[in-house]
């Protein structure tokens, strides 16, 4: 059993990296063979982490672990782990992987090929950020990330959209050098013999101390992946011009992955109350949350309203995540995973029809209630967890972060006025493009949704529903996820 | 018998599963039925919790009457700090009763008014979400149903309200009510948390909650703008899915506010201060739809006053009948709108039911007649309880002339939808509003004969309540002579008695206004501020902008540099430099 867990945990980031190069050898003129082989690899990837789950006894530290040597003298090894949280986020990567194959596809069908194989890149990449225990391995899937979504968001055919790629890689590469120093100072500080193994990092550093400025790069690193209030104005501008793909990832991707970072690394190396600045971060997150709540209220483009959307839910997350204690830290994951999920689906719905339309703005859509009344029902499930309705996963995460705020009125009062920002701007938005008049001729596309869009998109929502009704369903431990 | 009527018990999520799994298949396949097939699919679940919770209430009350829970709770653990529990008492059989009795009217209304308006099998799948969410948020036992029920019927109401109106209008009825409603679903949450640390707050939190979805002063300015949806939508939200629900959550909390020594203060300077704002502005020139709207916050504050003089009871009389009567009206007076172009004879009809509806409010032995006896015997001696005495037969009295002139007006008032819904000749129409009517005195009867007379307050609750019906019977003749022009105003004091009554609305009408701008608008000011000023303006253009443009000049700096010409020159220039320092230093 622990061998076949092993093997299905080094399969993960293999299995769609496998994809990608297959589906990059073969011709870009074969558009099925190359979509069904996407599709067959993501489907895959889901699979072997539900065989996993149904491995798993579930509790606390690694789950699974598989370690080997690599570069010895240097003290690199391949260590590849999922404690609780990781085990999670790969099960939302692996997840919206599918989504993202099965439910977008390229403005143009020449553009096929590269669309599967950036999809197939970017999640190995992010399975590898999300299992990987060896800080070289972590940073070296954390940069492998990064072509896939230049090349996603670049070749889109939106304008902009090079724009959109060029500040997205530009900011992920100084967040990367940012950690790159910081961790070959973490190293130094542990001492010979060179140890990048996670495990022994945290052993040896216990008690030291450390130098707040190898603190401050390894958090501005996350903070900005998270996109952090003052260091969040790339998410929106980058949102509004790339393709849904890209959104849908970016979403439940990449800024998950950097609240992971902030526990798996940041929460791990450093002591408990992160040099004593756990309430700094905590006050980070609620005015991400506020901002992004408040900044979404005057939007008019659907995108750049969902990606503040999604900002408020991050800044959450991270407050959740700082404030100590298990139900806090595990409101902050539940959190995080809403905001995957439900981000996710929203970008895609906002694609669709902000295809079929040919405009982003709210103004320019309406009349959904009559024309496609199941699409937009199913869109619902998303825009009630960004509001934190109960029965949603996203009102399971913040139900627990506000009970953790409790005896901090302050904290308090701006995470609910966060939530009421958001969520209402996001309600007013659904509103305003589900009622009023249908014009069919102003829409371009004619036939639209797609029904696999459709399935997508109810999947998402059930996801959401039942994860809020039964979030035990999705972690193997009822306990919790400290490392 | 009773072994059937415990096994309705034992499956009290039926009331609100069959309900919801209905509503589902009405919006899934609602298209390709006929009309009979949408009657069935629209009426049958609504009669069977109506039946049901009758059951359930025939086995509380007579067959099991030492018992407040039904025989099964179901207590599902999911999550530490979440628990689904679902149970039934009595509170929570007459929260179902009244929702179905008034969820069930307007579905037999809207299946004959709205028939030929496309989409209208959604509308009515919503109706019955406003039944299944109001069935789940009665019969919780633990936050979480408590939430979604909450949630859920303010959110059904919503996608009723403006449903058939156009972006802007739609928009504007539907968003106020939602939006509010989201406030008190968070100050609701806000409350359940804050019991933990500070009892005191989480209790003002939760009346806050309740004060915000009964449309209390200052969070009144809702209610009126609902005032403009549909005939169904308008019935559901004025009876079930604002005081109501309002009620019911206070009476969960009952024990804390009757022994906190200032929150029922506090309740009860609200009531009045809502009830005189409802009937100043209710008497204004206003479209009769908008009155409706004034003349209902102005009862909710009647209502709301039981929790304020301690008797809880007789908050849910009073809501009850309220609840019935309200529906009933509106219904009736979308009815009489819909048919301007009607036979007379239909429309004579509609008015007489309407009548007997505004009338039966505060008349014996109507149910509201025996909530307002006993609220007038538990009504203290105190300068609070003089004052809520005086507003309540203001709220009589004034009511009855408000009802007047609405039914005046309203033969005068076309709706955006009147002209496109041209319901048919049909006597359905007007069973609904009677069928409340009736039951609102059945009720009436019901309960005295259940408790004597003191469920009204004994004797002296009468004699009261009777004053305050004869109240009401002289302002609705009073405002009936002035209508009519029998009974004539000399013109100056009329005008300065106007004057300073339409100030005062305006004054309310602005405070109404003023906590849904205010708020929304330094919203909107402080995102575009962090938007702009902070994202776009500090943070891209001056921090992050300094950088890249620093960047570019250290670029442009170093490819001047490797121009030949200005390599030689320089070089030049260092050597020249050189030569001078060596001769001075010499």
């Amino acid at each position: 059993m622990q061998i076949a867990s092993q093997i299905l945990l080094l399969a993960l980031p293999v299995t769609p990296g496998l994809g990608a190069l297959l589906a990059g050898l073969l011709p870009s003129r074969l558009i099925r063979p190359v979509r069904a082989l996407g599709w067959a690899f993501s489907i895959g990837v889901l699979g072997e982490w539900v065989a996993l789950r149904a491995m798993l006894a579930g509790g606390d530290g690694l789950l699974v672990s598989a370690k080997g040597p690599w570069v010895a003298g240097m003290g690199i090894g391949v260590h590849l782990g999922l404690d609780s949280t990781g085990f999670i986020l790969a099960g939302m990567i692996a997840f919206l992987g599918v989504v993202a194959l099965v439910g977008t596809q390229p403005s143009t069908p020449e553009l096929n090929r590269t669309h599967v194989v950036c999809l197939l890149s970017a999640e190995a990449g992010m399975l590898g950020v999300v299992a990987s225990w060896d800080l070289i391995l972590f940073v070296a899937f954390w940069e492998v990330t990064l072509l896939p979504f230049f090349f996603l968001m670049g070749r889109g055919g939106a304008r902009g959209g090079v724009a959109a790629a060029t500040r997205f890689v530009i900011t992920s590469v100084i967040s990367s050098v940012l950690m790159w120093v910081g961790v070959l100072w973490l190293v130094q500080i542990a001492g010979e013999p060179w140890t990048f193994d996670l495990e022994e990092l945290a052993g040896r550093l216990g008690a030291a101390q450390l130098p707040l400025g190898c603190f401050w790069l390894m958090a501005l690193t996350f903070l900005m992946r998270m996109a952090a209030f003052g260091l969040h104005t790339w998410l929106p501008e980058v949102s509004v011009d790339v393709p849904t793909a890209a959104n849908v990832l970016l979403a439940g991707g990449v800024l998950p992955l950097g609240g992971f970072g902030f526990v798996h690394i940041l929460q791990r190396l450093f002591p408990p109350d992160l040099l004593g600045m756990s309430a700094v971060f905590t006050w980070i997150g609620l005015a991400t949350a506020l901002c992004g709540g408040l900044a979404s209220v005057v939007q008019r483009d659907l995108k750049r309203l969902l990606s503040y959307a999604c900002l408020a839910q991050v800044g959450l997350a991270l407050a959740g995540l700082s404030l100590g204690g298990a139900d806090a830290r595990q409101g902050g994951l539940m959190m995080l995973v809403a905001a995957g999920l439900a981000g996710a689906g929203l970008f895609l719905f906002v694609g669709v029809i902000g295809q079929a339309r040919g405009s982003q703005r709210i103004v320019d859509i309406s009349g959904l209630w009559r024309s496609h009344p199941a699409f937009a029902g199913l869109a619902f499930g998303g825009v009630a967890s960004v509001a934190a309705m109960p029965g949603t996963l996203g009102f399971v995460g913040a139900y627990q972060i506000l009970h953790s705020l409790v005896g901090d009125l302050p904290g308090l009062a701006v995470a609910l006025g966060s939530i009421l920002a958001a969520g209402g701007a996001l309600l007013w938005a659904y509103r305003r493009i589900l009622g009023g008049s249908h014009q069919a001729e102003v829409w371009t596309r004619e036939t639209w949704p797609r029904r696999r869009e459709v399935g997508i998109l109810a999947l998402l929502t059930v996801a959401l529903l039942v994860a809020g009704l039964l979030p035990g369903l999705i972690t193997p431990s009822s306990g919790g996820m400290m490392p | 018998m009773a072994g059937v009527l415990d096994i309705l018990c034992a499956w009290h999520p039926l009331l609100w599963a069959v309900p919801m799994l209905s509503a589902m298949g009405m919006a899934a396949f609602g298209s390709r039925l006929s009309r009979r097939g949408l009657s069935w699919l629209g009426l049958l679940p609504l009669a069977w919790v109506l039946l049901q919770a009758a059951g359930a209430a025939v086995h509380l009350l007579w067959l099991a009457p030492d018992s407040s829970r039904a025989a099964i709770d179901v207590n599902w653990m999911t999550w530490p700090l979440f628990r689904i529990g679902l149970g039934l008492d009595r509170t929570g059989i007459w929260g179902v009763l009244l929702t179905g009795a008034a969820t069930l009217a307007a579905q037999v209304h809207a299946l004959y008014s709205v028939s030929r308006l496309s989409g209208r099998h959604r509308f009515y799948a919503l109706v019955l979400m406003v039944t299944a969410s109001a069935s789940l948020f009665y019969t919780s036992t633990s936050r979480l149903p408590l939430l979604i029920g909450w949630e859920g019927l303010a959110l059904s109401i919503a996608f009723m309200a403006g449903f058939w109106e156009s972006e802007q209008r739609g928009e504007r009825v539907g968003m106020r009510w939602l939006l509010f409603q989201r406030m008190s679903s968070l100050l609701l949450v806000a409350g359940f948390l804050a019991f933990e640390f500070d009892p005191d707050l989480g209790l003002g939190l939760v009346v806050a909650a309740a004060a915000v979805r009964a449309g209390l002063f200052p969070f009144h300015g809702w209610l009126v703008d609902c005032a403009e949806a549909p005939a169904t939508a308008r019935a559901l939200i004025m009876g079930t899915g604002s005081t109501l629900a309002a009620v019911f959550l206070l009476v969960r909390f009952e024990a804390q506010i009757l022994y906190s020594p200032f929150v029922p203060q506090v309740i009860g300077i609200v009531c009045v201060v809502t009830i005189a704002m409802g009937l100043l502005s209710g008497l204004q020139h206003h479209e009769p739809f908008k009155k409706l709207g004034w003349l209902f916050t102005a009862q909710g504050g009647l209502v709301m006053l039981g929790f304020a003089m301690g008797d809880t009871v007789a908050s849910m009389l009073l809501a009850t009948g309220q609840q019935l009567v309200l529906t009933g009206v509106t219904l009736a007076s979308g009815t009489l709108v819909d048919r301007e172009a009607a036979e007379a004879g239909t429309r004579w009809r509609s008015k007489r039911v309407y009548w007997v509806l505004a009338w039966m409010w505060l008349l014996p032995p109507s149910v509201g007649f025996v909530g307002l006896g006993r609220l007038l015997g538990s009504v203290s001696d105190s300068t609070l309880g003089i004052i809520s005495l005086v507003a309540i037969f203001l709220a009589a009295g004034l009511g009855a002339w408000i009802l007047q002139q609405i039914a005046r007006d309203l033969k005068d008032h076309p709706t955006e939808l009147a002209g496109r819904i041209r319901p048919p000749d049909t006597v359905w129409l007007d069973v609904p509003p009677a069928g409340l009517a009736a039951l609102t005195v059945a009720l009436g009867v019901l309960a005295v004969a259940l408790h004597g007379m003191q469920v009204i307050g004994g004797w002296g609750g009468v004699e009261w309540a009777g004053g305050v019906a004869a109240t009401a019977i002289a302002g609705g003749l009073l405002g009936w002579l002035v209508g009519r022009g029998r009974v004539a105003f000399r013109v100056s004091r009329l005008t300065r008695a106007q004057r300073i009554m339409d100030w005062l609305a305006d004054t309310g009408l602005g405070l109404g206004e003023l906590v849904v701008q205010l708020p929304v608008f330094l919203v909107r000011l402080l995102g575009v501020v962090l938007w702009r000023v902070v994202g776009d303006g500090l943070i891209d253009t001056v921090l992050l902008g300094t950088a890249v443009r620093t960047t570019e000049g250290i670029g442009i700096a170093l490819r001047f540099l490797q121009n030949g010409r200005v390599q030689r020159y320089g070089l030049l220039a260092v050597l020249t430099c050189l030569v001078v320092v060596l001769i001075m230093t010499r």
